[in-house]
């Protein structure tokens, strides 16, 4: 009898633990239900790279949405994931409707949810989406790289406001080096349409015009229509400093050589020695497309730096005596000649150089609208609407493709050091060759050896610097009109030089 | 000089085979174009002005014609061009002084007549 009855009372303990265990296990399951379905799930974890093109790497947010249907969606950078989730215990499987993904096993820690090596915290939806926007803002996607570009940019303002350096360029390469450096999420696989390097974007579209060499014969034929080309037909021998400056180019080649880089990159690096932003942008578009932006932005800084190169040098090489000489006035140039100059110019250096011709057709082209004086609304436009267009264009563009992450490189630095030593040998040559000139030359033919720093081609600004420095020595000694006769040769000096690169290199 | 710049790491190897080559025919090549100009521009005026220099020399007699005698200096046709532009620019200060007032006199035109206004009447 009390045996009976101890064995009901067990019985009876037993059946009330199990219901006891059995309902405790389901409650737990529903509170990891419960938990799993209220708000997001979000990881931070390192490790993505920011292109393909990049090794940068950085951290990037993912979420999961686990919702009450037992379906979820796993948001990453790339795309979205959706699947069913189940609880078995404690263990949630989350089976991907993608069958590519295998099934993976997520379990609830001290509130986090493991899922394989990720750690998921939870938030609320509205805080979810706040991490979500400020993952999009460029606060957390800035680097120190865009941070110095962006005071590159703004010293490339001030310098164009403060001392009027080439404020027409280095306005646009100021603005658009800004522009370039703000900093916005960018992952290998996914496309903003933001940045100039993201396909498809309206940067991208306008760097079109810089990658493919549009931008520059254009630019040459405007600046065709603005040459007047006289100071040099009336004095020819005048082109051969225009030569002799390209010595630049050429040792600027060799060094880029010694340096290590290819040579289709050195020929690209050396034309920064031709002092000429359009045609160091063709050239580099075709012989080394990913060193334009480097490239564009040596050429254009240190042509915008041309008061301030130079001038010592000048002082260096050419005595007190020789900056004083005084040049012959030039003869008046009839129009027949002025019309004469684009047309066999161009006969002869592309008949030389014909991988020249989109810039010297352009600029010849440009120069014989403004000569022929029947085209004088072309040439108004050629000069004034078209050219103004394509320098914005350039401008903003070449300086939005100094992203920090492409731009901060070793290589870059070794080109900007080229290119200050290109633009060096160039002025070096031009007053060596005229002092040696000078040596052949004689009485009232003469020539002043300043206006060899004007051979290279930064129109105006070199003879202007030759002309300030010949006004130094003295003050009633104008060179600006023999200055320019080396100017616009060194402009067709370069562009042959480009075609001769081009042609040796491609 | 160039052991020294090999031991600290550059390499003049690369420069050796191609590069100079490239560097001197490139630049030969530039100073090519650009001496062709030269000498093509030296020589135009003279082709230009042949028959020029041809009357002259038979009109004065001379066996030589100076380049002075047949292309004006540049800064003899900048004085020029501006002794006429302040010409030109002045020319309307050189006015007779005479001030007249003179009456007008309209042509009669039965399109512009008073008489024959939309407010009159047409007489029946």
């Amino acid at each position: 009898m009390k045996f009976r009855t101890m064995k009901k009372l067990l019985s009876l303990v037993l059946f009330l633990s199990v219901l006891f265990l059995g309902n405790s296990a389901l409650a737990n399951t529903e509170d990891i239900a419960s938990k799993l379905t209220k708000g997001k799930w979000v990881n931070k974890s390192e490790g993505y790279r920011v292109s393909y093109d990049s090794d940068r790497t950085v951290a990037r947010y993912k979420a999961i949405n686990f919702y009450v249907d037992r379906t979820f969606v796993l948001d990453s950078i790339k795309s979205k994931y959706e699947g069913e989730w189940r609880l078995i215990g404690n263990s949630i499987y989350l089976e991907f409707n993608s069958s590519d993904i295998a099934t993976k096993t997520a379990r609830i820690d001290n509130d986090k949810l493991i899922v394989g090596d990720d750690t998921y915290k939870p938030y609320s939806g509205a805080f979810a989406g706040l991490i979500n926007f400020y993952e999009f803002t460029g606060v957390p996607n800035a680097t120190l790289g865009h941070i110095i570009m962006v005071l590159v940019g703004i010293f490339f303002i001030f310098l164009a406001i403060r001392y009027n350096y080439e404020p027409l360029l280095l306005i646009p390469i100021g603005f658009g080096i800004i522009i370039g450096n703000i900093p916005f999420f960018q992952a290998a696989g996914f496309n903003l349409k933001l940045g100039i390097y993201e396909e498809g974007s309206v940067m991208n579209y306008l760097y079109f015009g810089v990658r493919q060499g549009i931008y520059p014969p254009l630019i040459f034929l405007g600046i065709g229509a603005m040459t007047d080309f006289s100071s040099l037909i009336s004095n020819p021998k005048l082109m051969i400093l225009g030569a002799a400056a390209q010595i630049g180019i050429f040792l600027t080649f060799l060094g880029a050589l010694v340096l290590g880089f290819t040579p289709a990159e050195a020929g690209a690096i050396g034309i920064i020695g031709g002092a000429d932003g359009p045609t160091a942008i063709f050239l580099s578009s075709k012989l080394s497309p990913h060193l334009i932006g480097p490239i564009a932005i040596a050429a254009y800084s240190y042509m915008a730096l041309v008061p301030i190169i130079q001038p010592p040098f000048m002082r260096l090489i050419t005595s007190k005596k020789e900056r004083l000489i005084r040049m012959k006035p030039p003869r008046s140039v009839s129009k027949l000649e002025k019309i004469m100059f684009p047309i066999v110019g161009l006969l002869l250096t592309a008949y030389i150089s014909p991988s020249a011709l989109p810039l010297l057709g352009m600029l010849f082209f440009g120069n014989l609208l403004k000569e022929s004086t029947v085209t004088k609304r072309l040439a108004d436009t050629a000069r004034t609407a078209l050219i103004d267009i394509v320098t914005i264009l350039l401008g903003i563009t070449v300086g939005a493709s100094t992203q920090a992450d492409v731009f901060l490189t070793p290589q870059s630095l070794m080109i900007f050091g080229l290119g200050a030593l290109s633009f060096i040998i160039a002025t070096c040559g031009g007053l060596f060759f005229a002092k040696l000139m000078n040596v052949f030359l004689k009485g009232d033919n003469k020539i002043n050896p300043l206006i060899g720093a004007a051979g290279v081609s930064a129109v105006p600004d070199s003879a202007r610097v030759v002309q300030h420095e010949g006004l130094k020595a003295d003050p009633t000694n104008h060179l600006l009109m023999h200055a320019m006769a080396p100017n616009v040769s060194g402009v067709i000096g370069s562009a042959v030089g480009a075609g001769i690169l081009l042609s040796f290199l491609m | 000089m160039i052991p020294i710049l090999n031991i600290i790491g550059i390499d003049f190897s690369v420069v050796k085979e191609s590069g100079v080559t490239i560097a001197i025919v490139g630049w030969l090549i530039v100073f090519a174009a650009l001496v062709l100009l030269v000498i093509v521009f030296t020589q135009t005026p003279k082709i230009i002005y042949y028959n020029t220099r041809k009357k002259l020399r038979e009109k004065n007699k001379e066996s030589k014609v100076s380049d002075d005698d047949l292309q004006i200096a540049g800064e003899v046709s900048a004085a020029i061009s501006t002794a006429l532009h302040l010409f030109f620019d002045e020319m309307h200060d050189e006015e007779s002084n005479v001030i007249t007032i003179k009456r007008v006199r309209k042509v009669y035109s039965p399109w512009s007549s008073k008489i024959y206004g939309l407010r009159v009447w047409p007489r029946k």
